[in-house]
């Protein structure tokens, strides 16, 4: 009994090291870099397979790749940075790299970029403007994600009888074309809705009529929301599909199908056009009898047209021992090679716009109409960048909105209610 | 202390130890550096700034968020609490008969308690409560004749949203009813005999014999419910995709201390809210324990 007690006790001291995941520095003697990404397991190979290509072109270092779900996130990072634990180089989303600008987690990465001579002029201005606040550049973008790309069914354009839609039509042409594609069964219960978005997304609204959130994008001082007109046309916009023009599905018919989300409603027919970006394209195309393609966010008749934005990137915390090996890193995943894996995939617009220019990515596959997120880079808008946005977006601005959609309140007594609240919590950038 | 009260001090505290042990050792760290929080303002990464009583201050004075998270979780406790006492002592009752089979009856009774609270029921019943195609709107569509499109919006109408969630934690009447069933078992039938002798009817009986003798029962099972229903989170937190909508109408208190901690990251707000939720429960349990004379022990008589 005793034996056997000492060979336990021995085994989980061996253990203890790969329990740990300690198993990595032991393997080698060099320089250990440790890189943090979340995304789907397919996402996740294009850069695992470009991290073992740097790990054997580069002996003495390691790579090591630390994948999170991206709803915990920030919240890991952010843990781990105060724990003295961060890794060398994250990857970023647009909105979160706010998170950490804010808090001075970021290295700037100027002085690198130019003692290398790093060509940033590769990549789109509108990627590296998100990154760059008072001509620091803290992120090398990945890819670019304009939200502005209305998904529609072919299918159900034919039924009704309507042409497809082009990258000219007007709000007006959008309302019209969603009543036709309303489909009810002989009870009156609809069975296909005109129109939905990803995401209960207001934004998207508010930019294309030209609105706003706050007076200045990198350093917003209150916010604009409740006062500018525009913003207030959108808002109004959106709850018009749902109680006016009866084209869009409210929120009392969201989860439809036991926690389905919208996009399945596409997929299946349900719904005949769908709010998202580019990300979308792999699910899509795996949709069985699925005929579909893409068109631009429709435009005001005076040609105002804006889209929020997504995106990503890798970045260097401040807290790195070896930000030399980071940086080089970093170089390595945001170049040429990555993107091209990445524009194979169909999962996202390569933030080199050579890439996004050549047959890599506009491949001819679905959507045919691919090429328009080339265009709508022009009309991308990004969110303020302040510690409250989250909150001041989730948890003020949005809750009066619900009120909007249900039809209780219009918009204009929904921003009367806003202002005051707005005032008393101003943009916090410190 | 007699030897035999230190006998009983010694085993209770041995039953005692390993809460004990978990509450030093695990939990009580955690809990004072939530108290020392409270007074600070801490978003993780920028240095730990002490602010004094700001926080409470903020809470109680300026905060309309939070003044809705404790009406609204004060509004699901004293619904959800009474009804679903009632329905368990109903049920536990109907479970305590002698009929054939009644095994597969309690065991059916019981099984959505098995399934417990968690994510995947959320999930199930974000689809009951469906207002244009949920199961509960068409039941009542079937029963009623009113047409789906007037049902309740139930998780998407500010006014139904709650309601909801009640209707929704009776889902765990059966955990209750194990408990009270073991408690109808516990009254001695002799009772029963001696009230039958003295020509009391069952009503009566319900009323002198089974609920006096069933009263500890019901005393822990308050207690107990509701501790847990002024911890709601995750139905919550899963239905309304962390919001607590629609217009912050099922904003509970964990679940806004959930969004101040780890989506806005105001740690020590989110400690002060912890904090206070924590007092409240605690003086809800006080004022339980002080009014508790209804409570009727058959041990304590015998003594």
């Amino acid at each position: 009994m005793k034996n056997l007690r000492l060979v336990m006790v021995g085994l989980i001291c061996l253990s203890l090291p790969s329990l740990l995941g300690l198993n990595g520095c032991s393997k080698s003697s060099g320089t250990q870099i440790r890189i943090s990404s979340w995304g789907s397991p397919e996402e996740n190979q294009i850069l695992s397979n470009l991290i073992d290509k740097y790990n054997q072109s580069h002996p003495g270092i390691t790579v090591v790749l630390e994948r999170t779900a991206f709803e915990d996130y920030v919240q890991h990072l952010l843990t781990q940075i105060a724990g003295g634990e961060g890794p060398d180089v994250i990857f970023v989303e647009a909105n979160n790299f706010v998170n950490f600008y804010l808090r001075g987690a970021l290295e700037p990465l100027n002085p690198y970029i130019q003692a290398d001579h790093f060509d940033l002029s590769v990549y789109y201005p509108q990627a590296i403007d998100r990154y760059t606040v008072d001509g620091q550049t803290y992120v090398v973008p990945r890819d670019i994600a304009p939200i502005g790309l209305i998904f529609y069914n072919k299918k159900a354009f034919d039924e009704a009888g309507i042409p497809y839609p082009t990258d000219d039509w007007t709000y007006e042409d959008f309302v019209a074309d969603g009543k036709k594609l309303m489909k009810k069964d002989d009870k009156g219960n609809v069975t296909r809705w005109g129109f939905v978005d990803d995401w209960p997304n207001f934004d998207a609204w508010v930019y294309d009529f030209g609105g706003s959130f706050a007076d200045d994008v990198k350093h917003p001082t209150k916010w604009t929301f409740a006062t500018d007109p525009n913003t207030l046309k959108g808002i109004q916009f959106r709850a018009d599909m749902m109680n006016k023009y009866k084209m869009m599905l409210p929120p009392s018919g969201l989860a439809a199908m036991g926690g389905m989300g919208t996009g399945d409603m596409f997929t299946n027919g349900t719904v005949a056009m769908f709010l998202s970006g580019l990300w979308k394209t792999p699910t899509f195309r795996m949709a069985k009898d699925l005929q579909w393609d893409v068109v631009m966010m429709p435009k005001g008749s005076d040609g105002i047209r804006g889209f929020s934005s997504g995106g990503s990137g890798y970045g260097i915390l401040k807290s790195s021992a070896h930000k030399k090996e980071a940086w080089d890193l970093v170089k390595y995943i945001s170049g040429e090679e990555g993107a091209k894996m990445l524009a194979e995939t169909g999962l996202a617009q390569p933030a080199i716009m050579s890439v996004s220019n050549s047959p890599v990515f506009l491949d001819g596959q679905d959507p045919k109409n691919k090429k328009v997120v080339l265009e709508a880079i022009k009309y991308m808008k990004y969110n303020p960048m302040c510690k409250n946005w989250l909150e001041v977006h989730d948890s003020i601005i949005n809750p009066e909105l619900d009120k909007v959609w249900s039809g209780s309140e219009t918009a204009e007594e929904a921003m009367a209610h806003l202002q005051p609240l707005l005032e008393k919590n101003p943009p916090q950038t410190q | 202390m007699t030897s035999a009260e230190r006998k009983e001090a010694i085993s209770a505290f041995i039953f005692l130890s390993p809460f004990l042990v978990w509450m030093v050792f695990l939990m009580g760290g955690p809990i004072l550096a939530a108290f020392f929080l409270s007074f600070c303002k801490w978003d993780i990464l920028t240095p730990i700034q002490f602010v004094g009583f700001d926080n409470y201050k903020e809470m109680f004075f300026q905060d309309p968020r939070f003044w809705k998270s404790l009406f609204n979780t004060a509004y699901f406790t004293f619904l959800s609490v009474p009804i679903g006492m009632v329905l368990s002592i109903a049920v536990a009752l109907l479970m305590n008969q002698k009929v054939k089979g009644i095994g597969i009856y309690r065991t059916l009774f019981y099984l959505p308690s098995v399934v417990g609270a968690g994510v995947a029921v959320a999930v199930l019943w974000k689809w009951i409560f469906n207002a244009d195609s949920g199961l509960l709107n068409y039941m009542i569509s079937l029963l009623t004749g009113v047409p789906i499109a007037d049902c309740p919006k139930w998780l998407a109408s500010e006014a139904w949203s709650k309601p909801a969630l009640v209707i929704m934690s009776l889902w765990g009447v059966g955990g209750g009813m194990i408990i009270y069933l073991a408690g109808l078992q516990g009254i001695p039938f002799t009772l029963y005999e001696a009230a039958e002798i003295d020509g009391a009817n069952r009503w009566q009986q319900f009323w002198t014999v089974t609920l006096p003798g069933l009263s500890p029962v019901i005393f822990f099972q308050l207690i107990i419910s509701i501790v847990g229903s002024f911890q709601i989170f995750t139905q919550v937190d899963v239905m309304t995709d962390g919001l607590g909508g629609p217009a912050d109408s099922t904003l509970v208190m964990v679940l806004y201390i959930y969004q101040k901690a780890f989506k806005y990251y105001q740690m020590g707000y989110a400690s002060a809210l912890s904090w206070v939720l924590f007092i409240a429960i605690l003086l809800a349990t006080w004022l339980q324990f002080k009014y508790s004379k209804w409570v009727y022990y058959e041990g304590e008589l015998r003594k």
